[in-house]
């Protein structure tokens, strides 16, 4: 305990600090994100001690989480997949004049997830990575397949146009070179298509600049919200709905620690749940329903923690942020694993301080900077659209300084703008993009296993409990959503 | 309230389901074809073949429910939310889009930041901002914050002029 006091000193919690408001910034622009931050902070802090590194890199993660959510909530363009959940209510809610309760919301709810999900890695991260070890490829493909479902059901009223964009975004995922053959697909001989689709072109074309098209074209030049709210923040309409934010915390943590499947299967998950459990929302469900920011915050941020245990118990890095968090510990010489509790029992610590230190962070730059962004939307479209569109060009080039990202973001940009027209959620294609690779991997990864110990795919399948689990849940998750089921729910 | 059928080749979401069906036959035309000369549990045919065979189905199911469906011209109107392509409004989507794909291609030869500058003053004048002072200042301070922001702070490697 005397250690946990005498490393909470004032330099320590200023590198947080700093971290912080690097992460609120990387984590609040499309096109960049808390592997961004965490990135350009390995070469900052190569010659520092890993405390000091540890430190910063944990303020800029924990934060980055959240920040995802602001311009979702602002804009309708999520700062990262994390954050696609969030824009089915916190925009909604935006535009009816409270984008202020909105962010207090994400606030609350992303602090509230990051704690429950650091406080949980104290007690029981050794435990909890065993359930990661449980996992094979064909659960994880099962698991890819159950998010998908879920958010085709929850993200349009057509759950077929769900599917189909679900469906779409696998596809996508498949253009370019095969993880597992190395053969070149869907490329048409184009060199820009053979490294694959990329994914933050996509989202910021997809909702960034599809949103400035329906802005545009609504010919109304004035504010996008004119009203951005100055009524009293309700902090007991959040404390109320602490069930929603526990369920959804116990969600996050536990998709955060199988490697691979991160923080935007969970948030549409818990997203999901809270639209099947929380009987009277403040609003229905897509229209500004708190509870529906609250699922998704906490579960989202929730990841924070689950990420982190595979990788501090197994060596295994939860995410690609954990990943360059974990190269800081090879950088420093120091071993991940079982052995970080035993040879250097303070990093674990270390750690642990700096991410619960960062959640007071959330709440600090969530109450006092994010506000001040809500003031944006009401600055007039004719300024504010040309300004957002330059902003997506640089977030389209910013992830691989590439042209043809930004042609590819204003193609997507069109595509978005004609496919909310028609009502299919754009949501859903960039969560199939995000999960396809995941899932065709996991596929025929399960299929060569079979193979090799003599069984059949489907003799695999039936003889796991995770694997029948997800699969029935896929089945009710479909079958909740017919419009015979729909009937016989409203009798 | 118009209550006359919506003819097949009127019904929207109709084409669309006959549109998926189109593109899933050739995705799955392409799938085998990648799959000739592989094992089929190594093709990396066999996962898009699989994927495109679930588009055709869904499309299938698309084209069926609207089929069985009795939407009326009227429903057709009402369930039209964003994103109209109307006569005016295509016109200035296409300005916006067109001018988005000449700002990717001339910022490579004339710099993120000139070529941003001059986008930012036509689309503001373009989308009826009047005054001169606010769009200059407005192309200014966005562009020398994301040269600080994003250049010099992010390190972005944007192209500049020199």
């Amino acid at each position: 305990m005397l250690d946990l006091l005498q490393m909470v000193n004032p330099k320590f919690v200023l590198y947080i600090g700093i971290g912080s408001c690097l992460g609120l910034l990387v984590g609040a622009l499309p096109g960049l994100s808390a592997v961004t931050g965490v990135a350009l902070l390995v070469s900052l802090t190569l010659t520092w001690p890993v405390e000091e590194a540890m430190a910063m890199i944990m303020g800029v993660y924990v934060v980055a989480c959240f920040a995802g959510a602001v311009t979702a909530i602002l804009m309708n363009i999520p700062g990262a997949p994390a954050a696609v959940a969030t824009t089915f209510d916190g925009y909604p809610l935006a535009s009816k004049g409270k984008a202020k309760e909105a962010i207090f919301v994400t606030t609350i709810s992303s602090a509230f997830g990051t704690l429950f999900s650091l406080l949980v890695l104290s007690v029981v991260a050794r435990p909890l990575s065993k359930i990661a070890l449980l996992f094979y490829p064909i659960d994880y493909f099962w698991l890819s397949i159950f998010g998908l479902t879920t958010a085709g059901s929850i993200a349009s009223n057509n759950m077929k146009k769900g599917l189909i964009c679900a469906t779409i975004g696998v596809l996508l995922s498949c253009v370019g070179i095969d993880p597992i053959t190395g053969y070149i697909r869907f490329a048409f001989g184009r060199t820009a298509l053979m490294k694959g689709i990329p994914t933050i072109p996509v989202i910021v074309g997809l909702f960034g600049l599809s949103e400035v098209l329906i802005q545009i074209s609504k010919k109304d030049v004035g504010a996008v919200i004119s009203e951005i709210g100055t009524s009293r923040l309700d902090i007991y309409g959040v404390l109320k709905n602490w069930r929603i934010a526990l369920q959804s915390a116990i969600i996050g943590l536990l998709v955060g620690v199988l490697p691979g499947t991160g923080a935007p299967v969970a948030s549409l998950l818990a997203y999901d749940s809270a639209k099947k459990t929380v009987k009277n929302p403040s609003a229905p469900f897509g229209d500004g329903a708190i509870e529906g920011i609250i699922a998704s915050e906490s579960a989202n941020n929730a990841v924070v923690g689950g990420a982190l245990i595979p990788m501090l118990t197994l060596g295994i890095p939860g995410d690609a942020v954990v990943a360059i968090i974990l190269s800081v510990f090879y950088i420093h010489g120091i071993q991940t694993g079982p052995l970080l509790f035993t040879e250097t029992p303070h990093l674990f610590n270390c750690i642990l301080i700096a991410g619960i230190i960062g959640c007071f962070f959330i709440v600090l730059l969530g109450l006092t900077t994010a506000p001040l962004l809500a003031k944006v939307t009401s600055v007039p479209k004719k300024i504010l659209m040309p300004i957002i569109l330059v902003l997506c060009v640089i977030g389209a080039y910013a992830t691989e300084m590439s042209t043809s990202d930004v042609l590819l973001m204003i193609a997507f940009g069109f595509v978005g703008y004609i496919m909310r027209g028609k009502g299919y959620p754009p949501a859903t294609l960039v969560l199939g993009l995000v999960l396809g690779q995941l899932m065709d991997v996991n596929f025929r990864r399960a299929i060569m296993l079979a193979a090799s110990e003599d069984y059949s795919l489907l003799h695999m399948i039936f003889t796991r409990p995770i694997s029948l689990i997800l699969i029935l849940g896929t089945v009710l998750s479909i079958l909740s959503n017919t419009e015979w089921v729909k009937r016989r729910i409203n009798a | 309230m118009n209550k006359a059928r919506v003819s097949v080749f009127e019904n929207q979401t109709l084409l669309e389901g006959l549109f998926f069906i189109v593109l899933s036959v050739a995705l799955i035309v392409l799938s085998v074809s990648m799959s000739e000369g592989h094992n089929w549990m190594m093709s990396p045919g066999l996962f898009p073949l699989i994927m495109s065979c679930l588009l055709l189905f869904l499309g299938f199911l698309l084209v069926v429910s609207e089929l069985r469906s009795k939407k009326v011209v009227e429903q057709q109107k009402n369930t039209k939310t964003e994103g109209i392509l109307n006569g005016a409004t295509l016109k200035l989507l296409g300005i916006m889009i067109f001018t988005a794909i000449m700002y990717a291609f001339i910022m490579k030869f004339i710099g993120f930041f000139v070529t941003s500058f001059i986008y930012l003053c036509c689309m503001m004048l373009l989308m009826g901002e009047k005054r001169w002072h606010i769009v200059l200042i407005v192309a200014i301070s966005t562009c020398a914050v994301i040269y600080v922001l994003f250049y010099r702070f992010l390190g972005v490697m944007l192209p500049t002029l020199f």
